[in-house]
């Protein structure tokens, strides 16, 4: 099959489940007496239609593009690292083990505030690859599958989270630290809700996995792992050595992305601070099949939902205003349909083929 | 129960399996169905047993044309198959699986059953413990759960695929007198599937031989192993002339090395190996020549004893490490083992080939192209590897093996090949011989072993005889070789002599 | 006896009942070879499902109904996927149990801490008056024995029939199961749809049951639990069930020291059930057991294997296709 019959094939999937997973929306909001062209295009101008709102879309989709990043790696490699999750929780926590501790006013730091936001990014990164090294020990050692361990660790992280905001670094009445000081967040632009610091680090993050992926060794052997790892033993790849790292990377990728959560998206620390980007982050790679080139555009979608969803959410309009946890239902619809799409493609085109053989 | 088959013809793709064979089988005789791997023996039993409808063609019992839907049907017939890998759950016991598959309602009879199954196994002098977990079986106690089993649910018609691969010459004899007892005193009909000819001389009556998918002979037995020879290969195969070339210095040596894997011990083998040598293991499948070679290769772990690579202990080495110091392995199953499918050649090249970080595809793909020529595959560069037929890709898989190498360890290296790519295997292998690599190749065809052998070590249940005088006029070094592997002649007054150390002389 | 103890033993089996039909319903499921990682959005959805049918028609069998019509179809899906369009189980089951749980957050917005639904009570007469058992075995709620039923019946099912033998096999090597005359994907289908049911009801014992109304928070989170759980008894009813009333007496440990520790020590304590359920399967793990094995003599590894061993039936998550046939 030529490429731009499999490129024609894609769109046609994508199309079919998007239509499918839209027309799901319309019926839920139609039988809860909403108008959903109305929503749509309260949606879209809501999602896209100032600056602000682009700009959030933006920063909304940087945690998701990370995850996404170091999940092409995992996935790549045939691993299903579910502990995403956890490891973003990590992050958060590692990174806000230095913000909770800077003072409002640093004009004394002089070149050492500078140093903040790195050192806190270091360690974001640390704690998410400490977490995802352990659920690679645990396989590789254990012989524990990586889901078990990984949802095994997210729970684990998330009652670290709770026992943190709960006791020690809890801040008032609420379970959650104090909101941090200007220096320790990602800096940001004084007019719109944007860091370009944040936005080049993910950029960079991406484009050096998919550097990693097309053109060094290392991505090649995880692809090599991915389909066969026996084989890939006998051709001289060192298994275990890759899928550690694997792991390792995508868990310092994913720390980030916790980074970024407590020190731009929340700016403290708080339960629930990972925000399901993790679990985004799977849906993403899944959506575009493990294709590298298809994760920014569908990232950059995936962003755009709950952005839009907040607006419908909150507006005064009765007609359209509606919970934004519909935002969530349409990614998860969309990623089934195209799952469900892709499988009856392959086994139309399996069935073709054998009509074509026999014939 | 006679059974026929008429004008069977099965087609996978492109491929023939099966061209319109048509055989008979009678009552009480034991039948051998003889033929090169890929003639089609396995694809008409599993026709017959019913794993597989034919295309065309009808199965005929007793004069009634009959179909099988599953294997199931095929037993309430009559029909029952013993695969190579006997179709049992490892993760259940003896009994549990004896009992699968019986329709006797809601709740099991388990002490009829046990029963059942101490009498059926008596009758044949086999012995198996219902309450051990068929995991830890060997395969031939395997082999005799599930003929058992067959014969407990009424088999009149027993098929063996390929059944002596793998036991022990004690199980096989085991096995050899229960077969002639069924036929003879019960009138069951057996066919044997093989390609080794002593094991046919052995127990068959008759003998039919495919080739290519076309019945080309039905002989009775006692008929000369030359002539079944030539009916399976089409003519009697010259033999190649060795050409005598000069040996360097020790690379590998093996000392009283000890290793246990999938229930073998190999015990105290030492081995010295030089430069240019060509070093044949020979045995059963599953006597531990493969498990010897892949202790060389640093995949499997010792329980004792020393591997030196040039005077440098590599036992407990892992094997991307061993690559480096320029030993590689390749193993039997290509597919499964050796490449990576859904990898292009281009990949496999850019994967096994430098060392750096980055990969350079324009590289790649002119080495892959290169190579591609030099070995003369069949597929471009941008194939991937699952596309390319069983001889082309062992012939990429040769192609990636690296270059100055200084031992080659190769598993069954012209397995499912045809004469020609066979040939040119070899000449490839001895080329690089030639360049001073030692050899050690395990292979279950007798005629290659002692074709491009120098030397050989015979496995027989994990011991280990080097056997050095293959020029020996006065005996057939094929017949002695197979009196080895079935047992005879370890540790007797004979001339052969089992070495310890030290070069061979020449 | 002490009251306590023996109160808080049959509030321990009373909370555990949903956790236990769903992970007896996934380890049927796994036993035939398909995976349902969709638990733990199949779990919340269901019980919504069973929450607003139960109110709205003051039934608990209509309830039941619902939940478990849910939890079949959401299984169902799965399958579908599985065994007609060969797309990866787990991939399916993740986006699933997103799915589902989103749902179910979303359609259970109306009824948010709305009414409670009335109790299922049933204290059995002459049997609660035994001392200790009867307390904790026949002093519960309807679906607290529903639970006991599904633990032995997967039990008695799997190991002493023939149909659970079959079960086994197909999970195990379905090749064999095919060649011994099994319908392999019939049969995943079959106990896959009973595996979501059980899963489905399981459900409805939160919403009907245990809590008894619908909350955000209350069911979420435990149909990962139940997978990990099925995976720590090694896919054997008993130990499953012994393992979720394990996480549950540990969780209620908590909740009685909850007063007079501080909050981050009770946090940290709830991670306990994790930790331990990975130690030990860190220690149970392969070479360990086979060594174990070895030395023992054939007559106990039926045994053994079944209290330690926790190795998943082979044939788990791989898809079935017959050869060279159309």
């Amino acid at each position: 099959m030529g490429r731009l019959a499999r490129w024609r094939g894609a769109a046609l999937t994508f199309s079919a489940a998007l239509i499918a997973a839209l027309t799901l929306i319309a019926v839920i909001m139609l039988s809860l007496d909403k108008a959903p062209l109305a929503a749509a295009q309260r949606f879209i101008e809501g999602a896209i239609g100032t600056p602000s709102a682009r700009a959030d879309v933006v920063m909304a989709a940087l945690p998701m593009l990370l995850c996404a990043a170091g999940l092409l790696l995992t996935f790549t490699a045939g691993l299903w690292n579910i502990g995403v999750e956890g490891q973003v929780t990590m992050g958060a926590i590692f990174a806000t083990i230095i913000a909770r501790t800077i003072p409002r006013d640093v004009s004394d730091w002089g070149i050492f505030a500078a140093l903040i936001v790195p050192t806190e990014l270091l360690l974001a990164m640390l704690g998410g690859a400490l977490w995802a090294g352990a659920a690679a020990l645990l396989k590789i050692r254990g012989g524990i599958n990586e889901i078990f361990g990984g949802v095994a660790l997210n729970f684990f992280s998330v009652n670290i989270l709770l026992s943190l905001v709960n006791g020690p670094w809890r801040v008032g009445t609420f379970p959650q630290t104090a909101p941090f000081a200007p220096a320790a967040l990602l800096p940001r632009q004084p007019e719109l809700r944007l860091s370009p610091l944040g936005i080049g680090i993910a950029l960079a993050a991406f484009g050096a996995v998919f550097m990693a992926l097309r053109s060094t060794r290392f991505g090649l052997q995880l692809r090599a792992i991915g389909r066969n790892a026996r084989s890939a033993g006998i051709l001289g790849v060192r298994v275990e050595r890759n899928i550690f790292w694997a792991m390792v990377i995508c868990g310092a990728l994913a720390g980030l992305a916790g980074a970024f959560q407590a020190l731009f998206t929340r700016g403290r620390l708080l339960p629930n601070i990972s925000g399901g980007v993790g679990f985004m982050g799977v849906l993403i790679v899944l959506l575009t099949g493990v294709r590298a080139a298809w994760v920014l555009p569908v990232t950059l979608f995936f962003a755009v939902v709950p952005i839009g969803s907040l607006k419908l959410a909150t507006s005064l309009d009765s007609a359209v205003q509606i919970d934004a946890t519909l935002g969530n239902v349409f990614q998860g619809a969309l990623v089934l349909a195209v799952l469900i799409g892709s499988g009856v493609r392959a086994r139309l085109a399996a069935r073709r083929e054998r009509r074509s053989e026999h014939g | 129960m006679h059974v026929e088959l008429r004008h069977i013809t099965k087609t996978f793709g492109s491929v023939r399996a099966n061209d319109a064979l048509s055989l008979e089988f009678a009552e009480g005789r034991i039948y051998a169905l003889l033929g090169e791997n890929g003639a089609g023996k396995s694809t008409l039993m599993k026709i017959l047993s019913g794993y597989q409808p034919p295309d065309s063609g009808t199965i005929l019992i007793d004069g009634q044309v009959v179909t099988f839907q599953t294997p199931a049907d095929a037993l309430r017939c009559g029909i029952g198959m013993l695969h190579q890998d006997p179709l049992d759950v490892p993760n259940l016991t003896v009994l549990d699986n004896f009992m699968l598959g019986r329709r006797e309602g809601l709740l099991p009879k388990r002490n009829a059953a046990r029963e059942a199954l101490a009498q059926q196994a008596g009758r044949l002098g086999f012995q198996l413990d219902p309450f051990r977990y068929v995991d830890s079986l060997t395969i031939g106690e395997r082999q005799q759960l599930e003929i058992v089993r067959l014969l407990s649910l009424g088999a009149r018609l027993l098929i063996l695929d390929e059944p002596t691969t793998g036991i022990s010459a004690e199980q096989k004899h085991a096995l050899f007198s229960a077969l002639k007892r069924l036929a003879a005193q019960e009138g069951m009909t057996i066919i044997l599937v093989s390609h080794k000819l002593e094991d046919v001389a052995a127990l068959c009556d008759e003998v039919y031989v495919l080739r290519g998918g076309k019945l080309v002979g039905h002989c009775q037995m006692p008929t000369p192993i030359e002539a079944l020879v030539t009916l399976m290969f089409g003519q009697s195969l010259p033999r190649p002339t060795r050409s005598a070339h000069a040996l360097g210095e020790e690379i590998l040596r093996a000392e009283a090395v000890s290793l246990t894997a999938r229930r073998l011990t190999v015990r105290d083998l030492s081995l010295s190996v030089r430069s240019g040598e060509v070093i044949g293991l020979a045995g059963l499948d599953g006597s531990g020549q493969s498990d010897f070679l892949r202790a060389c290769a640093g995949l499997q772990a010792l329980n004792s004893g020393r591997i030196l690579l040039a005077g440098m202990p590599i036992h407990g080495k892992r094997y991307p490490e061993l690559l480096r110091l320029g030993v590689a392995y390749a193993p039997s199953g290509r597919l499964e083992e050796g490449l990576v499918d859904g990898l292009t050649l281009t990949e496999h090249f850019a994967l096994t080939a430098g060392n750096g970080v980055w990969i350079n595809w324009r590289g790649a793909a002119t080495l892959a192209a290169e190579q591609i020529a030099r070995y003369n595959i069949r597929g471009a560069p941008h194939s991937p590897v699952q596309t390319l037929s069983g001889g082309n890709q062992q012939r990429a898989l040769i192609a990636l093996l690296p270059k100055n190498l200084r031992l080659l360890l190769l598993e069954d290296p012209t397995r499912g090949l045809d004469v020609e790519s066979t040939a040119w295997v070899w000449q490839q292998l001895l080329a690089r011989r030639d360049q001073g690599a030692a050899i050690l190749f395990t292979s279950p065809d007798l005629d290659e072993i002692v074709t491009y052998s120098d030397r050989v070590l015979v496995f027989c249940e994990g011991k280990a005889t080097l056997v050095t005088d293959l020029d020996d006029p006065s005996r057939n070094p094929v017949e002695r070789l197979g009196e080895l592997i079935g047992g005879k002649g370890f540790g007797g007054k004979d001339s052969w002599v089992a070495w310890r150390g030290g070069a061979a002389p020449r | 006896m002490d009251e306590v103890l023996v109160r808080t033993l049959a509030d321990i089996v009373k909370v555990g009942a949903p956790i236990v039909l769903a992970a007896i319903g996934e380890t049927i499921t796994e036993r035939s070879g398909v995976v349902n990682l969709s638990l733990d959005g199949s779990l919340v959805l269901s019980a919504l499902a069973a929450f607003v049918a139960g109110i709205s028609t003051d039934s608990v069998i209509i309830g039941i109904l619902a939940g478990v019509s849910v939890g079949l179809a959401i299984a169902l899906v799965v399958a579908v996927c599985s065994i007609e369009l060969k797309l990866s189980q787990v991939a399916v089951g993740f986006v699933l149990t997103l799915l589902c749980r989103d749902l179910a957050l979303f359609l259970g917005i109306p009824y948010r801490n709305a009414q409670v639904f009335p109790t299922t009570f049933l204290p059995i007469p002459v049997l609660k008056d035994i001392p200790v058992l009867g307390a904790i075995f026949f002093n519960q709620d309807l679906f607290t024995y529903l639970s006991f039923i599904a633990v032995i019946a997967a039990w008695w099912w799997l190991f002493r029939t023939k149909p659970g033998l079959t079960l086994r096999a197909v999970g195990e090597r379905p090749q064999t199961a095919f060649a011994r005359g099994v319908n392999v994907n019939a049969l995943r289908y079959l106990y896959t749809a009973i595996g979501g049911g059980l899963v489905g009801l399981g459900g409805a014992a939160y919403t009907l049951g245990v809590l008894p109304t619908w909350s955000d928070t209350g069911v979420a989170g435990n149909g990962w639990i139940a997978l990990a759980i099925v995976i720590f008894g090694g896919w054997y009813p008993l130990r499953v069930a012994l393992g979720v009333y394990l996480v549950a007496g540990l969780r209620a440990i908590v909740t009685s020291v909850q007063a007079q520790v501080p909050p981050q020590v009770v946090e940290l304590l709830n991670a306990l059930p994790w930790l331990l359920m990975l130690l030990t399967l860190f220690i149970v793990s392969g070479p360990y057991l086979d060594r174990l094995l070895r030395v023992l003599p054939p007559r106990l590894h039926p045994l053994i294997r079944t209290v330690l061993r926790a190795r998943p039936p082979s044939a788990l998550g791989t898809i079935f296709e017959q050869e060279g046939r159309r």
